[in-house]
């Protein structure tokens, strides 16, 4: 639609975003109060959604990158509360002048919206399941509402404006929805048990056969075992799996 | 009927204490959409006390552009899930150029708009299979007025057919705003397609302006506002309480809720007394 009324909400539009170039209107002191309250939104949204990486940029940068985004990326989802998952991808696809001072925080971003995704998540279908298991062959049903964020820098472990270069690493944590409370648990993982949660959650897959798939990494068949026995119960508790087919 | 606006603020003590009654909720649907785990299970909680409202903030009626018409069907699923009573929205935009912005901004009041608008809601309308419920919304400046706000809502109204929400709060800020006779404006809008009220605090920011901000208790001249109106409708119409911000404690939000109804049983009562001769 090329008309009036059109160039007349493009440019209300874009001051509200930017700031600049305020719009003729009829009071026009009041006029900023749009761009004051539409910019408020965005600004208490993402000050909610990512405490830890405003922490470690400081307010002054946090500031600077909320505008430069809300200025340039046209927001997408109609649910604001979505919102912070294309802030995240912003930032991971832009180049900002401080990005190389702070290594992980395309990371933290993610890591920080996963919380708020797994939290507020549809529910995914599971399979009935018992606590009780009759045999070492009983299929494990996992707790389908999880996500994984592999990091090199231990943001979940450690205060985020205290990890060095001396930390950089390989690390894994998942972020589950706790299947009783519907709370939100984070949980550092190695490796070995990214990959048995991966396989739960790709089928059916028994206590046996993770047994099997760790001794790849171990010769040692009895330290296997009590490894394997230990995550298991480990992941019962927490509802990482939630027990055995029935 | 008075109900209130479900916020996730209140929501463990009204689900779990008597405090706060209300007849039915309203929600945001795009607070909901796609939402499970804990707030599935509480808005569920919800559902099996109360009926639900629904009033959109996303549809951008008066966007330029069209509307989300995708967004519009998950709208429609999420009315079916919830057995949703009403859905309503807002007369203005809140989409410009493919960006959300998620506020509501005023449409210009001009030929040009009230084309668009009118497509838009039609295409809504086809979708839902029901009438779309349009909220009067409150402005602080307006960007082209070729006509008055009343000319420009009855215009719409009668090329779609769909129904009103008088927000009467609404109506009295735009009437301190913009010097105008609030009981006039009310009197000027086709009554008889109002299906829906809301009713809320304000902020007056100066002499000459008052910002629609749903964070303070609902003033007298207000509450007379809407007595007024409920005369001048003459039906029994759910009012809908807005509290979006500075909760005070739920005594005080159930207080409110007694008075609107004291005022609308009064009024209607009355009403009927006259109706036969009493």
């Amino acid at each position: 639609m090329d008309n009036k009324t059109f160039s007349l909400q493009t440019d209300l539009a874009l001051y509200c975003r930017t700031g600049l170039h305020e719009p003729p209107t009829s009071v026009q002191e009041h006029t900023f109060h749009y761009r004051r309250l539409v910019y408020n939104v965005i600004k208490d949204t993402l000050k909610r959604a990512f405490p830890m990486a405003r922490k470690l940029i400081g307010k002054r940068r946090w500031k600077r990158m909320v505008k430069h985004f809300f200025e340039h990326h046209q927001c997408q989802t109609p649910q604001v509360w979505k919102l912070p998952q294309e802030f995240s991808d912003y930032y991971q696809q832009h180049d900002f002048p401080f990005k190389e001072n702070f290594p992980f925080l395309v990371t933290l971003l993610q890591y920080e919206w996963l919380e708020i995704e797994v939290f507020m998540m549809e529910d995914l279908p599971i399979d009935q399941f018992s606590i009780e298991k009759k045999s070492e062959e009983d299929g494990i049903i996992p707790n389908p509402e999880i996500k994984i964020l592999s990091t090199e820098y231990p943001i979940h472990l450690k205060n985020v404006k205290e990890i060095t270069e001396e930390d950089k690493g390989q690390y894994f944590v998942s972020v589950h929805r706790d299947f009783y409370t519907k709370q939100i648990q984070f949980n550092d993982l190695s490796y070995p048990f990214v990959e048995i949660i991966l396989k739960a959650n790709e089928g059916c897959f028994s206590r046996k056969d993770f047994i099997g798939l760790l001794d790849g990494y171990d010769n040692d068949r009895e330290k296997i075992i009590k490894l394997y026995q230990d995550f298991e119960q480990f992941a019962l508790q927490n509802t990482i799996f939630l027990g055995y087919r029935i | 009927m008075v109900g209130i606006g479900y916020r996730k603020e209140f929501s463990k003590i009204f689900l779990n204490t008597d405090v706060l009654e209300p007849d039915f909720v309203e929600v945001a649907p795009e607070n909901w959409l796609g939402v499970g785990g804990y707030w599935k299970r509480e808005l569920k909680k919800v559902l099996e006390k109360y009926p639900l409202y629904c009033h959109g903030l996303s549809l951008s009626v008066g966007s330029p552009e069209g509307i989300d018409k995708g967004f519009v069907k998950q709208v429609k699923q999420f009315l079916e899930d919830t057995q949703a009573v009403l859905y309503s929205e807002h007369l203005t935009f809140s989409k410009v150029d493919n960006a959300h912005l998620y506020d509501l901004l005023p449409i210009p009041f001009t030929q040009e708009a009230i084309e668009r608008v009118s497509e838009n809601i039609l295409q809504v309308q086809d979708i839902l299979k029901r009438p779309l419920i349009l909220e009067n919304g409150s402005y602080y400046t307006v960007l082209e007025a070729e006509m008055s706000e009343a000319d420009f809502i009855n215009e719409i109204v009668n090329r779609t057919g769909c129904e009103l929400l008088l927000d009467v709060n609404n109506v009295y800020v735009n009437a301190f705003n913009f010097k105008y006779d609030a009981e006039k404006f009310i009197q000027s809008m086709p009554l008889d397609k109002v299906k829906y009220i809301h009713i809320a605090g304000h902020y007056k920011v100066n002499d000459y302006l008052i910002i629609d901000t749903h964070g303070e208790d609902i003033i007298d001249p207000v509450y007379n506002l809407l007595a007024w109106a409920i005369e001048k409708i003459g039906k029994d119409i759910p009012v809908l309480l807005e509290r979006d911000f500075n909760i005070p404690e739920l005594e005080n939000l159930q207080f409110e809720i007694e008075t609107l109804k004291l005022l609308k049983n009064e009024i209607l009562t009355l009403q009927l007394d006259t109706e036969y001769g009493q």
